[in-house]
């Protein structure tokens, strides 16, 4: 079991060779959006919005605040590449070296024992989408969304960059809008429990790859969803970029399970944008991990619509050498009696820096808000970093907000006591580190648990000493 | 004591090599962002402001057991250089209170080595005027501050502090109460910098805001590489009396060294509805219950405060200005 998934987290920085159809690289212009958008045969109104995003996006600066995005030059990335490869519903029809990276990644093998479905993306295009049929019949749709642009377009229509993220945002979500490809689109219908997760994994193959991938989830009235995501890209010595966005519509009553285990190799720039509208007692849960990437800047955003919709975020971040994760979660209180609960451990280590950024904003007519954030932070090494900047906006009197934070070493008590019972100090201190990322970890379907359980003991591996 | 007062006018580099020279606090030195030599506190937007306005500037030196009462009597933005010498131990206040449209103060505190420095300030304007305040503090090796700032008046004020822990064993309890009404709005801007070994800083924030009442607060605790062994504690409570009061708390911290103990906690909320019930049902009206929360709440004001007769003020003050009645 435990050699399993070493060969998956060996395998995660394995690289193809790459076999494209098309790549489109260079600067990012109106030509090369036109042409994403014909090879995918869209309708109009998408590429007028891809066109729009496009002028938004070079109309906004970078940000002014957070890590240097110095070294990201957008003029050297590939923003469409098309594997040689169909959107296959078998394994069997995914050509072989495409099939055996996601073997080793143990998607199928995860597919048969403990999921309702699996997408997988490679580059810019899905080459493998399939639901159990049991879930299929109960009306759940859960297709790549270039195929649910084609056969469900009012639905995508409605959802798509509307309400949840406009393309306004910023920057990098206008680049995305512009340039997006592939993507899960997952829909489940009024009263429906899908008790199984499904899965999307997104990989990127190519030196300098940009993936913008778009995840769509809408939880109709009532039903309930578990969704993870896994990414991961092989090591290159070229910046990458990703840039996806995940909308989550979780409609009154609804419940939404999100994970995601974010594993990009450390030339990459990952600035992700995730937010779900939550209505009337519906409930949202986040659970992140970022341990790769050579900067993260991703805060996953719940607005809180209706009366008791409620929200979780639980996150982990490890920042080694030359990392920056600057990770967080941001709340919106906007309906009566909601409550969020916000929990974030972070690990820094060799110079790696962690920033917990977030913003929870209690609005005026959100009485009776509830809301709770708790950051904890472990450092080793001398040149690592933990920065911690909370925002906490308290609009009306009837609502609480509590914030707690610690920095610090690991408890030198506490590992003398674990080695005066005759543990090794490697052994205390990987105790003690399990013990302080277990609240994510627990959230997390077992294949992932385990694999970022023993990617967090690799990294950590040599910190004592 | 020594205390001298000066005429400075609009701030332009030939001012400022004047003002170097005056105050004998050196050429300005290829700085980093940590340094509080004179050369950044001036480069600092809200204090080169102030220069830049028509004012005074008062130094003072204080040695052995020595105590400073300072006020705006003079109605002029004023800056007060302010050094306590080694092993002294200095006990401060300042009252501002008459200014009714727009004032502007700087506080330079420079604490040498193993000196103690109570230092206790209340600022209650009118509503009408506008509040721009600057503290600045460098602490040199085993120097202690008590530091207790109380806003009440003005209805539109800036004010920031920063301290610097320049030197091994330098400690600092600041202490920040806001008691606000009507439609005042107050921000507060507080940094403790850890430049050194073994410095401790303790940030404690207390505000109870009431009708539409606004109040933004940033601390940060920042611990640079150095700064081994350190200790940073922040806390800030705030009471929101009324539906339409508002509070925006963010509380950072920024931490470069693993050798380090490091916290905060922030809460937001109404008096609690138990305590309430609890002191009503022992026969109290609910506006004297309130008060007596409110009054245990503030009760931490006076504790830093040597003067006895202004930390009584002062925790009156903080009262008033929130205190509720039967209707």
């Amino acid at each position: 079991m435990t050699q399993d998934y070493e060969l998956r987290i060996a395998s995660v920085f394995e690289k193809n060779k790459e076999e494209l159809r098309i790549k489109l690289d260079g600067t990012v212009t109106e030509e090369i959006v036109r042409k994403i958008s014909q090879r995918k045969n869209e309708p109009q109104w998408m590429l007028d919005l891809r066109l729009k995003a496009l002028h938004i996006f070079h109309s906004l600066p970078l940000p002014s605040w957070g890590p240097s995005l110095a070294n990201l030059d957008l003029s050297k990335i590939t923003y469409y590449a098309e594997p040689n490869a169909e959107n296959a519903t078998t394994w069997e029809e995914v050509p072989q070296d495409i099939k055996d990276t996601f073997e080793k990644l143990g998607i199928p093998e995860s597919e048969r024992t403990s999921l309702a479905g699996v997408g997988a993306q490679y580059e810019s295009s899905t080459v493998y989408h399939q639901l159990k049929k049991e879930w299929s019949d109960k009306g759940i749709v859960f297709l790549d969304l270039d195929e649910a642009m084609k056969l469900h377009p009012e639905i995508v229509k409605k959802h798509f960059m509307t309400k949840c993220i406009p393309i306004t945002d910023h920057k990098f979500i206008a680049l995305h809008a512009a340039v997006w490809s592939g993507g899960t689109f997952l829909y489940v219908p009024k009263g429906v429990k899908l008790t199984m997760p499904v899965e999307a994994y997104f990989r990127m193959n190519s030196e300098a790859m940009g993936q913008f991938e778009h995840t769509l989830i809408i939880a109709e009235e009532g039903s309930e969803v578990a969704y993870v995501e896994g990414c991961s890209s092989p090591r290159y010595t070229k910046a990458s970029l990703h840039a996806g966005c995940v909308e989550i519509f979780a409609y009154k009553g609804a419940k939404v399970k999100y994970s995601s285990v974010e594993n990009w190799s450390k030339n990459t720039y990952n600035l992700n944008t995730k937010r779900a509208l939550i209505h009337e007692d519906a409930h949202i849960e986040w659970i992140g991990a970022n341990n790769g990437s050579s900067v993260t800047m991703l805060y996953p955003t719940s607005i809180l619509l209706g009366d008791r919709a409620s929200a979780k975020h639980i996150g982990i971040a490890y920042a080694g050498k030359d990392q920056v994760q600057d990770t967080g979660a941001k709340v919106v209180h906007i309906g009566k009696h909601t409550s969020s609960f916000i929990q974030t451990k972070s690990i820094s280590k060799d110079g790696g820096v962690n920033n917990y950024r977030g913003v929870v904003k209690i609005s005026p007519q959100a009485a009776h808000a509830l809301t709770t954030v708790v950051c904890d932070a472990l450092l080793f090494g001398e040149e690592s970093q933990a920065n911690t900047y909370p925002a906490i906006n308290a609009g009306n009197d009837s609502s609480e907000c509590t914030h707690e934070a610690t920095t610090g070493r690991i408890d030198q008590a506490v590992l003398f006591y674990l080695m005066s019972r005759g543990l090794s100090e490697q052994e205390a201190t990987a105790l003690v580190v399990q013990g302080f990322i277990n609240p994510v970890v627990n959230g997390l379907p077992t294949e992932y648990a385990v694999e970022l359980k023993r990617l967090i003991e690799l990294e950590l591996e040599g910190a004592v000493g | 004591m020594k205390t001298q007062t000066l005429r400075y006018s609009l701030f332009t580099a030939v001012d400022l090599r004047h003002f170097q020279e005056l105050f004998a606090l050196g050429a300005p030195r290829k700085t980093n962002d940590t340094s509080l030599e004179l050369f950044t506190l001036l480069t600092h937007p809200l204090v080169g402001e102030h220069l830049a306005k028509e004012g005074i500037v008062q130094t003072h030196e204080l040695s052995h057991k020595e105590s400073l009462h300072l006020t705006d009597d003079n109605n002029q933005n004023t800056a007060h250089i302010i050094t306590v010498k080694q092993g002294a131990h200095a006990t401060i206040t300042y009252h501002v209170s008459k200014t009714k449209e727009f004032l502007s103060t700087l506080i330079y505190l420079h604490i040498e080595q193993d000196a103690n420095v109570t230092f206790c300030e209340l600022q209650e304007l009118p509503l009408s005027a506008t509040y721009h305040a600057a503290t600045l503090v460098s602490l040199k090796e085993n120097a202690k501050l008590f530091l207790t700032e109380a806003a009440i008046g003005a209805g539109n004020a800036i004010t920031q502090t920063v301290v610097n822990l320049e030197e091994r064993g330098a400690s600092v309890h600041l202490s920040h109460f806001a008691s606000l009404k009507e439609n005042q709005l107050l921000a507060v801007d507080q940094q403790a910098n850890h430049l050194a070994p073994e410095t401790t800083s303790h940030l404690i924030e207390k505000n109870a805001l009431t009708n539409e009442a606004t109040l933004t607060m940033r601390t940060l605790i920042d611990i640079k590489k150095n700064a081994t062994n350190s200790q940073g504690r922040q806390r800030a409570d705030t009471i929101l009396l009324s539906p339409r009061a508002q509070a925006n708390t963010v509380p950072e911290l920024e931490i470069a060294t693993p050798e380090v103990s490091c916290s905060h906690a922030a809460t937001t909320k109404r008096l609690s509805a138990d305590e309430l019930y609890y002191l009503m049902t022992r026969g109290l009206t609910k506006a004297e219950a309130k008060n007596l929360l409110l009054a245990w709440f503030f009760s931490a004001s006076a504790k830093n405060c040597e003067d006895e007769q202004f930390a009584k003020t002062l925790h009156e003050a903080l009262l008033a200005t929130v205190s509720q009645k039967d209707l």
